[in-house]
């Protein structure tokens, strides 16, 4: 008799751990507060999935690792091995997204507004949450949106001079939207009353799984920036959480931000455990993670980056220099979603980016299994996705219409008892193929799509001029080979004529 | 036919309640499950199936849906 596994049904209930393709097999995403974690917790997620992971961590654009290929019946082990360091799970599924920020004013020497400080004050959303409704937030410092918050997130404050900027309905995925600007010069506390104004809105006018961009669409942004803009000077009792790795006062002028390359957000055990020591060693204390997935050291001194350099090294590891962002790409190859292998092709164009020798660029090349688009491909230079065509087999389809749930485009319906898809509104996602109880909907062609051109906000180490804006789509359903080749050309034209 | 009401029950505790309870099944039991519309309806029948269960009957009654899986 098998023993029963130990399972904490109100933790479950938060979220946390994604199943993934393999057979009884969970990531689990760990909770980084400010997106910062101290090097102590950092080794415990190291340690934690050197021993019940295959000693790799991942890290994502929503900016905190996860730890892939958890046994089912090892979830709960986990779970109170990271509680060991006071660490916990964070959420995925239609709840309050723990809040994506940039970097303390005390260390990025761009910011005019704290993002820090506004983050502690609106983690209680995150801790009191009820479910129900997919909410992101990001804080940036300044304009340069490191973190692309006008479309990463459905709330983005933007530091300005006088107080922050709040756009409304960012979101990638499948029917992206760009954040529209719904009020400036906002204080912080008038930044927490209207989080707290969107969210009682949503959820007393949101249909189920309803996001901001869908109550923008359906009820119109002036309806919506109304709502929310209501009794701005009123106070919310906010109970704000003490990040631990805020800093009390500047760091030097000789400081700077080490980014560490973590290809496809890749970084072995005993990588991270090395990154983790050198920001004891040479930093803060504590490391941050970027969207583009790269763990970062901030606080060095220069004249250590040599040293840490060489360090890292002995482990496999280098710093990220102008030549080209990160490579990112999502979890595709083993995410349930993935249709193309993303991390494969991504190693690839790493090699293509080596061959002609592009060291002068501040290029961002990011490749998503699907087109949810996790790996943020619509707002880099070059981005990619795995699409697949379904294709009905009418003796299988029972007409159930879970698939007609599944679809987020709304390109299916049910005549006659049996599924019919509109190609004209597919996506190419697999949602339809996944959700089919009956193997009734099967792939067709499956292949990358390739865009172009897409920008997520200024980059610190880069002077053009440019807002956020969606990639364009340049060919669908290529080859692994084809998509190579055309990636070949374009960084070909970068490298001759820059971006 | 045993049964499982998780109407209401969220990702991805109504899966892991279903897991729990084909551990108590013997292989090719059945089991009745009633799921919200929704994320639920989506992944739930799915995540059975990768696991190498049958799905055998799905039927939408009102705003929820009835499936009806045979244990793997």
């Amino acid at each position: 008799m098998n023993q029963k596994p130990k399972i904490d049904f109100e933790q479950l209930k938060r979220g946390g751990v994604v199943k993934l393709k393999e057979k009884d097999m969970f990531s689990v995403w760990v909770r980084a507060v400010c997106c910062n974690m101290d090097a102590r917790k950092l080794k415990m997620v190291a340690d934690i999935a050197e021993e019940f992971g295959r000693g790799i961590v991942l890290f994502t654009t929503r900016q905190f690792p996860i730890i892939p290929h958890i046994h089912f019946k090892d979830l709960e082990t986990v779970r109170e091995k990271l509680k060991e360091v006071n660490l916990m799970l964070d959420r995925c599924g239609a709840r309050v997204r723990s809040a994506d920020v940039c970097y303390d004013a005390n260390i990025c020497p761009h910011a005019v507004t704290n993002p820090i400080t506004l983050g502690e004050k609106i983690d209680q959303y995150w801790r009191d949450d009820p479910g129900g409704h997919k909410i992101k937030i990001s804080i940036v410092g300044c304009s340069k949106q490191c973190t692309s918050p006008r479309v990463l997130s459905d709330l983005g404050f933007v530091g300005t001079e006088q107080g922050y900027a709040a756009y409304l309905g960012g979101r990638l995925g499948l029917k992206p939207f760009i954040g529209i600007k719904v009020a400036e010069k906002l204080s912080e506390d008038q930044c927490v009353k209207l989080i707290d104004n969107f969210f009682v809105f949503l959820r007393r006018e949101g249909k189920e799984g309803e996001r901001s961009a869908d109550l923008i669409n359906r009820l119109g942004i002036e309806k919506v920036k109304a709502e929310i803009n209501k009794d701005l000077s009123a106070a919310v009792g906010t109970k704000p959480y003490i990040c631990d790795t805020k800093l009390g006062e500047k760091v030097g002028t000789n400081k700077v931000i080490l980014r560490v390359r973590a290809t496809c957000g890749e970084v072995t055990s005993s990588q991270t455990r090395k990154v983790a020591d050198l920001s004891e060693k040479y930093g803060l204390g504590f490391v941050h993670f970027s969207v583009r997935g790269t763990p970062e050291i901030p606080g060095v001194s220069k004249e250590n980056v040599p040293a840490i350099a060489h360090e890292l090294a002995g482990v496999g590891l280098e710093l990220l220099d102008k030549g080209t962002d990160n490579l990112q790409s999502c979890f595709g190859s083993y995410c349930t979603n993935g249709i193309v292998d993303a991390q494969g092709l991504l190693r690839k164009v790493e090699k293509i980016i080596q061959k002609l020798g592009i060291n002068n660029l501040n290029l961002k090349i990011a490749a998503s299994g699907c087109p949810n688009n996790c790996a943020v491909s619509l707002i880099s230079d070059i981005g990619f996705w795995g699409v697949i065509e379904p294709i009905v087999n009418l003796d299988k389809c029972t007409g159930c219409a879970i698939c007609v749930s599944a679809c987020k485009v709304n390109a299916i319906e049910i005549r006659d008892k049996k599924a019919v898809i509109d190609p004209n509104k597919c996506k190419g996602c697999m949602d339809c193929i996944l959700a089919c109880p009956f193997d009734a909907i099967v792939g067709g062609k499956r292949g990358f799509a390739v865009s172009i051109g897409g920008r997520g906000g200024f980059s610190p180490s880069d002077s053009r001029e440019g807002e956020t804006k969606l990639g364009q789509v340049i060919a669908e359903f290529v080859s692994e080979e084809e998509a190579l080749q055309i990636t070949e050309g374009r960084l070909k034209k970068f490298k001759e004529e820059g971006l | 036919m045993e049964s499982i009401d998780l109407r209401g029950v969220s990702c991805p505790l109504n899966y892991v309640k279903v897991k729990l309870k084909l551990e108590e099944l013997g292989f090719g039991q059945e089991l009745e499950i009633l799921l919200s519309d929704g994320e639920p309806i989506i992944n739930v029948p799915r995540s059975a199936k990768e696991d190498g269960n049958k799905i055998l009957e799905v039927e939408k009654i009102d705003d929820y849906f009835k499936v009806v899986l045979k244990k793997g």
